[in-house]
């Protein structure tokens, strides 16, 4: 029995592995898994989500201090440093004991005309966090009391820390929330697309100077390839490229965890359609997604000699990799990113399926894994069904890929492996770039300059390709390797796995 | 002239990094090795917890922050059975550690804290069943900041470990050194204990870095406490007042730079050590540098460049300070602003106190606790060439097109202090005028005009 085995894991098709797990925040599902950590909760997304992406909205946090510096602390001043987003102003409240016990409404009453008077937002956002939201602090009447002497709108954004699991349900929250901004359409562009469910930001691109970025650009061409405009990619810009997105005349998905719900709230507040396909990666995804798309705009012959003509272009680096790769077994270790649309895997997986690899599915935590539904109906969508390793993951504990790799039978020249986030695994001496080939999937990491760094459209599909390419490539020297391989591992130099390996020969 | 603005004093709001009380508690716990920190909240303050944990990590060690795994359901039916399990699990070094660990600190996010949790009363029975010694602190982030995290955990420490004490005492307990805003404070630390050892000065613990708990019963052999921050801490010192450990509070400005490394050096030395080991100290180390940067025309050059810039500091109090009075003072760069956070009143008077002198030669305005909204425009109007601040405020400078050197803050995210080199002390000179050095490749060379101007060959040929 392989140690994974003996831990409690097994491999399910996606499917059916959702459907073993029992419901959420149960006390069957805490002794499953006890001791779901997460990273993030619903105060950082909510904040996150509104206050870098658009560029004239203020969010004020109604809580203490410590709340605005969780966000600061990394995620939102990685947002700066490593996308085009601004620097965030936080004004915050500041709630201390006092403020718990006794209400801090009349704070926020003098925070909202500040930030108001100095910083002239078109739009302020209230968010509140875990301690406001126990004590009932009344927001809606603070706004409506300070109505009178503030010139920006003022929006209430419900958002404890605590409500909802992490990662899916409280994304999940937010979609209407988001289109509770929007205003009813004027007139609809008959040719006009939007993307929702870009989880990096979007409107600032390389030919404006930007030094990595891509996405935009990838779905401009995609959509211009049908001789259609993009009307909005969300999120991003201001408040009025926001507020006008129902002016398209149908929704397209990025990611189906952080489109589907805008696209749903979108759909019933104004009627405009959504279509379900995410992620265009691969020439088979991406023109599964350019066809539904043509077929919804009934745009089907341009569509067929657009993907047409784009194939071709990638069809001998198409060819290269599928012949590097092809019958690998493809270890998809989800991590932190999987946290927030584990579907972004999935699309990795299908493209390492059209390249002939067969993908293993792990360290999805069931938590994760079972909040964000919105993914398991896109996999649905596109008919992808790989095994997913359940267990018990106790404490948010990942799995070892060298585990899985004898669960799975399979040695070093079997496999790829691809992750999505910081702490991928690496042990010089058995397990690292320069023995196993590895491939960052990651929004976080992933840089390619002229491409799209969350993979998508033929661009991103081509930065991908090339990428496989090379780490198989890198993964052949057998010797020298990476820095942060040795510093993880008991025996950095080589001349030590040389000298353990002595023993076993003689 | 220096200018005092404080817009802070006019209202509770507030835009600045300053992290919760229990971020405190895990940074002074943390760098107890032999002990745990069980996390009792939501996972947004956990991962901020475990962030800021990592500060010990180089060339100290790594103290785990165990969460709880506490969910909406424990927001609303309580969630002392999952507290209890991680504690036991723990306890049992089956968790985390592979023996039982010496202590496990409790700490827990405001949700938990506003719904009446009881961490004492989980905390006495898993510690009368497992025989380990557990303390919880009452630490959410609207208790107040780090300092005041810090104050609790120390408090905690005092009550729990530290016995009354009619011995000999002699030297001194350096306190709290990640509250000095350095983001580099743990190779500081390390070089501030060697500076005061080589100045005669017995270092009896630093509370904490690199400790075992029985260390920390050490604490009332030292004749006093160095507090490495402006702020106030009446518990704590209160309660080391009992044990007949006396506190300097009184604002020595901290040893970065050459002038304000002389000035603290000699102060400590001449009361707790020894004045002339510690001139000697100081000559032996300027005899260092000299090897390094006499007659050295790299140094001279720069050294000549930089004279007469225009520079602005923002950060927490103690850094901040020493910052603006080394790059006045041994750098002769004209501070424009200085942007001075801190949790009490008494954090920035003291700054402000040590900054004052500064005014009759240098025309210069503090901004007490301002927002990143003031403290931008501010630097905006003043113009000056870079910035030294926090890796948080890059881009709010950046965005304004101004060079910006993050030295202040923490030593987690993006800060790249990977070199185990101080920035404190005479040899720690080297390290901030190389880091000055580097900001000023942003401010003075002329990247745009390359980018403009470059050959592109065959252009113009007809």
């Amino acid at each position: 029995m392989s140690k994974l085995k003996s831990q409690g894991y097994r491999w399910l098709p996606l499917k059916e592995a959702f459907e073993s797990l029992p419901e959420m925040d149960t006390a069957e599902f805490n002794e499953l898994c006890p001791g779901y950590e997460g990273v993030w909760c619903r105060y950082l997304w909510t904040t996150t989500y509104f206050q870098q992406f658009f560029r004239d909205v203020v969010v004020v946090t109604h809580g203490p201090l410590s709340c605005v510096a969780a966000v600061k602390n990394f995620k939102q001043t990685h947002y700066s440093l490593h996308s085009a987003l601004p620097f965030a102003h936080s004004p915050c409240t500041n709630m201390d004991e006092n403020a718990v016990i006794m209400g801090g409404t009349d704070i926020l009453a003098d925070t909202l005309k500040r930030v108001d008077h100095d910083y002239r937002p078109k739009l302020i956002i209230v968010t509140d966090t875990c301690a406001s939201y126990m004590i009932h602090d009344d927001v809606d009447a603070v706004i409506a009391q300070v109505n009178p002497d503030v010139k920006a709108k003022v929006v209430y954004t419900p958002s404890p820390g605590f409500a909802g699991v992490q990662c899916g349900k409280a994304v999940e929250a937010m979609g209407p929330l988001v289109a509770a901004l929007m205003d009813p359409p004027q007139n609809i562009d008959p040719e006009g697309v939007n993307v929702l469910g870009v989880y990096y930001d979007t409107r600032f691109t390389e030919a404006e100077g930007r030094k990595h970025g891509g996405n935009t650009e990838a779905y401009t061409h995609l959509i211009e390839g049908l001789g259609l405009k993009v009307h909005r990619i969300m999120n991003a810009g201001d408040y009025d490229y926001l507020r006008t997105t129902p002016e398209g005349s149908v929704n397209t998905i990025h990611t189906a965890m952080w489109g589907y719900p805008v696209a749903r709230a979108m759909e019933e507040q104004f009627g405009t359609p959504w279509l379900k396909r995410q992620l265009p990666m691969g020439l088979q995804g991406t023109k599964d997604w350019v066809m539904e798309l043509a077929t919804f705009m009934g745009r089907e012959e341009e569509a067929e000699r657009f993907t047409k003509a784009e194939e071709e272009n990638l069809l001998t680096l198409f060819e290269e990799t599928k012949k590097l790769v092809e019958g690998k077994i493809l270890l998809v270790e989800c991590s932190r990113n999987s946290q927030a649309k584990y579907g972004e895997m999935l699309a990795y997986a299908r493209l390492g399926e059209e390249l002939g690899m067969k993908p293993y599915v792990y360290s999805l935590h069931p938590m994760e894994f079972k909040s964000q539904t919105d993914d398991l109906l896109a996999a649905e969508v596109e008919g992808m069904n790989p095994p997913v390793l359940i267990g018990p993951y106790p404490y948010h504990q990942p799995v070892n890929v060298e585990d899985v790799m004898a669960d799975l039978g399979v040695n070093e020249d079997q496999c790829l492996y691809i992750y999505d986030d910081v702490f991928p695994y690496a042990k010089s001496g058995s397990f690292d770039p320069s023995n196993v080939p590895r491939y960052t999937t990651s929004s976080q990491m992933k840089r390619v300059k002229g491409s799209s760094f969350l993979g998508v459209g033929y661009a991103g599909t081509a930065a991908t390709y090339r990428g496989i390419l090379e780490s198989v490539k890198a993964a052949r020297r057998k010797s020298k390797p990476t820095f942060y391989g040795r510093v993880w591992s008991s025996t950095p130099f080589e001349f030590q796995v040389a000298q353990r390996k002595e023993p076993a020969l003689t | 002239m220096m200018d005092v603005v404080s817009t802070a004093a006019e209202t509770k709001m507030r835009d600045q990094f300053q992290p919760g009380a229990f971020i405190g508690t895990i940074l002074t716990t943390s760098g107890i090795l032999d002990t745990v920190n069980v996390y009792h909240g939501v996972s947004g303050c956990h991962a901020m917890a475990q962030h800021l944990r990592g500060d010990h990590v180089p060339n100290g060690g790594y103290v785990p922050v165990v969460g709880t795994g506490f969910l909406e359901n424990d927001a609303i039916m309580g969630g002392a059975k999952k507290l209890e399990q991680t504690l036991r699990l723990v306890a049992q070094g089956k968790l985390a550690v592979k023996a039982p660990p010496q202590c496990i600190w409790i700490s827990m996010s405001d949700c938990p804290a506003v719904g009446g949790e009881d961490i004492e009363g989980v905390a006495r029975g898993v510690m009368a069943e497992t025989g380990v010694k557990i303390i919880a602190v009452e630490n959410a982030g609207f208790k107040g900041g780090v300092a005041r995290g810090t104050e609790l955990a120390l408090c905690k420490i005092l009550d729990e470990f530290v016995e009354p004490y009619d011995g000999e005492r002699e030297g001194v307990n350096l306190i709290a050194p990640f509250l000095m805003g350095s983001a580099n404070w743990p190779f500081d630390i390390d070089h501030m204990v060697e500076m005061l050892t080589a100045a005669g000065v017995k270092v009896n613990l630093v509370l904490s870095r690199n400790l075992n708990l029985a260390d920390v019963k050490r604490f009332p052999r030292a004749a006093a406490n160095v507090l490495l921050t402006y702020e106030e801490m009446p518990d704590f010192l209160a309660r080391s007042d009992a044990l007949g450990v006396p506190t300097l509070s009184d604002g020595l400005v901290l040893p970065y730079g050459i002038g304000n490394s002389e000035e603290w050096l000699l102060r400590l030395a001449e009361k707790y050590g020894d004045g002339n080991k510690a001139r000697a100290y100081l000559l032996r180390e300027m005899d260092e540098v000299k090897k390094v940067v006499g007659r050295n025309f790299n140094f001279s050059w720069m050294a000549s460049f930089l004279s007469d810039k225009y520079a602005a500091v923002c950060g927490y109090a103690p850094f901040a300070t020493a910052l603006a009075r080394h790059l006045f003072h041994d750098l002769n760069i004209r501070v424009k602003v200085v942007g001075l956070w801190s949790e009490t009143e008494a954090g920035v008077q003291r700054a402000t106190e040590i900054l004052c002198p500064l005014g009759d030669s240098l025309d210069f305005t503090v901004l007490e606790n301002p927002t990143y909204f003031e403290l931008g425009e501010a630097v905006k109007n003043a113009n000056v060439d870079f910035v030294i601040g926090s890796m948080q405020d890059k881009p709010l400078f950046r965005g304004y097109g101004i060079p910006h050197l993050n030295l202040c803050g923490f030593y987690y995210f993006n800060n790249y202090n990977f070199i185990p080199w101080p920035l404190a002390g005479v040899k720690g000179s080297l390290r901030l005028f190389s880091e000055v050095c580097r900001v000023v490749d942003d401010a003075f060379y002329e990247g745009e005009a390359w980018k403009k101007l470059n050959f592109v060959p065959g252009n113009g040929r007809t």
